[in-house]
């Protein structure tokens, strides 16, 4: 068998059949290059989609950007990177070129910026040290442009970031930035609620403009009367020496500089965003704490010197504060210093049109060969920080109106401060109906109110017989002639003449126009004529 | 019964098998162990083809996309084959630069091209030195395992940086296409019969 099966199908010995099945007629294969072109495309159509626009940012120095490797990055978030880095052709600053990520192709308006991330160390604080380790980046901020750019100007410093949504911005003028630096914090009450985002010259290049930025909600408190005032180092304000105050705001602000701002009293309303206010240099103590008086009766004060006065110094009623020196100036024709002072209304009583003011800033020495020292000091506080004190005579003054002029001397004399006269003052409500109407007149209804009943003697005090000159007689001088005649009382001194040591004086003794011959040497007044 | 027109031995259990003129349309398997009955590879040429232009078309994805992506410090830096080659030879180290040159970008290419002559000379019916032919196919075969030196290089490095904060290595969609290549092509080369190269001699002698 096995012989015929060889020789039947020659020339292979043996032969098996074959099963025959029938071929499918696609080759599967053919899928894979299908598939190897499916990812192929997506790939390539994800790389085209994903790359955004190629940009060109120029900056000053390449310092700290690599080609290649540098980011750009918006929110931490990258948005681009730097393709290569290349010198301008005159060389004076670096062409960075960067793709951009897709999502950032619409938002790269004309006006965005761009700054190299580096690390920093100030005062204000440590910023970008992350680039310490992952090199440093560029950071970018979208602008508000209308036109879409792919050009940019980087900036050589990065800008102060600010949220335009998350608060205001306003601006401050300052005669001096003192320690003020970009960046800064705004201080409201010691809590930090925004930042000085710039300081620049102003164009007249005298004053200092700060653009600032209060965050949400607290530009709520920026209103008409708001007060700002430069925290940056120390203020020591000795001017109050009896609660002396050292304001140190934050030691930040110490190094850093910085804002601080405070509403008085009466603020008024919210101001709209942009609104320009004055810097201050110092803490407004005074401002801050109470109104200022600006209503009340207002006199007017002439003194040879000023005298370590100043504007907001107190006057003062038996030491006591009764109102306050609302300007200090050279009168028109230099010969002496004019005090605009203002009375508390509820103490406009108190200032008769006999009433004597003086200087009770500083220290008053008197040497006296007979006498001996005499020191006379107001009090401590009127020492170091100046005002003027006032007394009124017993009798025989009537209300003043508001403007009236009186003499300031620069030392009381003894008696004054014996003057002790029982003057009823208006009370709180009567000062507060008397305010309704307002200004003036009511400082006038209140005199009104109050004025003592009429003298019953219209013959005023005896005219004085002698006048006591601490020098010899010849060596007493025409000033010194009218300070000793006006302490004595005498009003309205027109004219002096000296003949040696004989004066001849025409001056008013209770408004009543006197000629008067004093003889220095023993200080007899005589009075001639009428 | 008219003499069978081809004998066929078995590819897996070698037993001869003489396939008739009953079989064409149809599909010949071995009667011992079910194996299927080719005097060729079975479509050798559109196989390889197929799997040929797979290679060549991720190709070019393997060496533009970063085979893998270097975070240190928040910092990606991602690296193509190409890059890291230009990276070597900066570093100096020019024997490592020329292997990886060689067994990444080199060999998968000359492969491609190769296997693309092979194909289109059986399909042009050449008679061009069948002998040097085959020797090139025997070289295709050797070498191609070679290219994976570099996914396995970065499946170590991903493995093995892994320092958080510090450095981080991760692979990039061109390994993935890379490995794909190297694969297809092996994949190609095995698929191509190098009989087919001297078939058309034999039918020549006939």
């Amino acid at each position: 068998m096995t012989d015929d099966a060889n020789t039947q199908a020659s020339p292979a010995p043996k032969v098996a059949r074959p099963e025959v099945r029938h071929q499918r007629f696609f080759s599967i294969v053919w899928l894979v290059p299908l598939v190897a072109i499916i990812i192929g495309g997506w790939l390539a159509y994800r790389t085209v989609s994903e790359r955004g626009p190629s940009i060109t940012i120029t900056f000053k120095t390449a310092d700290g950007i690599v080609a290649g490797k540098t980011k750009i990055k918006y929110k931490a978030i990258d948005a681009g990177t730097v393709e290569s880095v290349r010198l301008s052709k005159d060389l004076s600053h670096v062409i960075v070129e960067a793709t951009m990520v897709a999502e950032i192709a619409g938002h790269l308006w004309e006006g965005s910026r761009f700054w190299v991330v580096q690390p920093e160390i100030t005062f204000a604080g440590v910023t970008g040290l992350n680039t310490l380790v992952s090199g440093d980046f560029i950071a970018f901020e979208p602008g508000d442009g209308k036109k879409e750019a792919r050009t940019f100007k980087g900036l050589n410093r990065p800008p102060i970031e600010v949220d335009e949504n998350a608060g205001h911005k306003y601006y401050l003028k300052a005669q001096d930035l003192g320690s003020i630096s970009k960046g800064a914090p705004i201080y409201y009450k010691g809590v930090t609620v925004g930042k000085i985002v710039d300081t620049a010259l102003a164009d007249d290049n005298k004053t200092i403009t700060v653009e600032i930025f209060i965050n949400k909600p607290q530009e709520q408190l920026i209103r008409e009367g708001t007060l700002f005032w430069n925290v940056s180092g120390v203020s020591l304000d000795l001017g109050d020496i009896l609660n002396a105050s050292l304001h140190v705001a934050s030691l930040q602000s110490l190094v850093a500089g910085g804002i601080a701002f405070d509403n008085p009293p009466n603020a008024g309303a919210q101001v709209a965003e942009d609104t320009t206010f004055q810097l201050l240099d110092k803490y407004p103590k005074k401002l801050l704490e109470e109104d200022p008086v600006t209503d009340g009766l207002k006199l007017k004060l002439k003194a040879e010197l000023l005298g370590s006065l100043k504007t907001g110094d107190p006057i003062l009623y038996r030491e006591f504060e009764v109102g306050q020196i609302l300007r200090v100036r050279l009168s028109d024709d230099a010969a002496t210093v004019e005090i605009d002072a203002v009375i508390d209304p509820r103490f406009a009583p108190l200032v008769k049109t006999n009433s004597v003011f003086w200087n009770a800033s500083g220290l008053h020495a008197s040497f006296g060969l007979f006498s001996g020292v005499k020191v006379d000091v107001e009090s401590l506080q009127s020492l170091l920080a100046g005002g003027i004190a006032f007394a009124t005579p017993n009798q025989g003054g009537q209300a003043v109106q508001p403007g009236a002029t009186f003499l300031l001397y620069d030392k009381p004399k003894e008696e004054w401060k014996d003057w002790a006269p029982h003057i009823r003052l208006p009370t709180e409500t009567q000062v507060k109906a008397a305010a309704k109407d307002g200004g003036t007149p009511a400082v006038e209804a209140l005199q009104e109110a109050t004025a003592p009943p009429p003298p019953a003697e219209p013959t005023g005090p005896p005219m004085p017989q002698a006048v006591d000159f601490p020098v010899a007689g010849d060596k007493v001088s025409g000033s010194m002639m009218i300070d000793h005649l006006e302490e004595l009382g005498f009003t309205n001194i027109t004219s002096v003449e000296k003949s040696g040591a004989i004066f001849h004086v025409k001056a008013a003794w209770q408004a009543e126009p006197v000629s008067l011959r004093i003889d220095a040497r023993d200080g007899k007044i005589t009075r001639q004529g009428q | 019964m008219t003499a069978p027109s081809l004998w066929v031995s078995c590819g897996s259990c070698r037993l001869l098998t003489a396939i008739g003129p009953e079989t064409p349309g149809g599909r010949a398997y071995c009667p011992r162990c079910g194996e299927a009955l080719s005097q060729r590879k079975p479509n050798s040429l559109s196989r390889t083809w197929a799997l040929l232009i797979a290679a060549a078309v991720l190709y070019v994805p393997a060496n533009l996309f970063p085979v893998m992506t270097i975070i240190s410090f928040g910092a990606s830096q991602p690296a193509t084959i190409l890059t890291g080659v230009k990276e070597l030879a900066a570093a100096g180290m020019w024997p490592i630069a020329v292997l990886v040159f060689v067994a990444s970008i080199t060999i998968p290419m000359l492969k491609l091209v190769s296997l693309s002559f092979l194909l289109i000379s059986v399909q042009l019916r050449s008679q061009w030195r069948p002998r040097d032919r085959t020797r090139l196919y025997h070289m295709i075969e050797g070498i191609g395992r070679w290219s994976m030196i570099d996914v396995f290089m970065i499946s170590i490095l991903v493995a093995l940086i892994q320092l958080a904060q510090i450095a981080t290595v991760e692979p990039g969609v061109g390994a993935v296409c890379f490995a794909t290549v190297v694969i297809l092509t092996m994949l190609a080369t095995s698929a191509f019969d190098p009989r087919l190269i001297w078939d058309c001699l034999e039918s020549d002698d006939d």
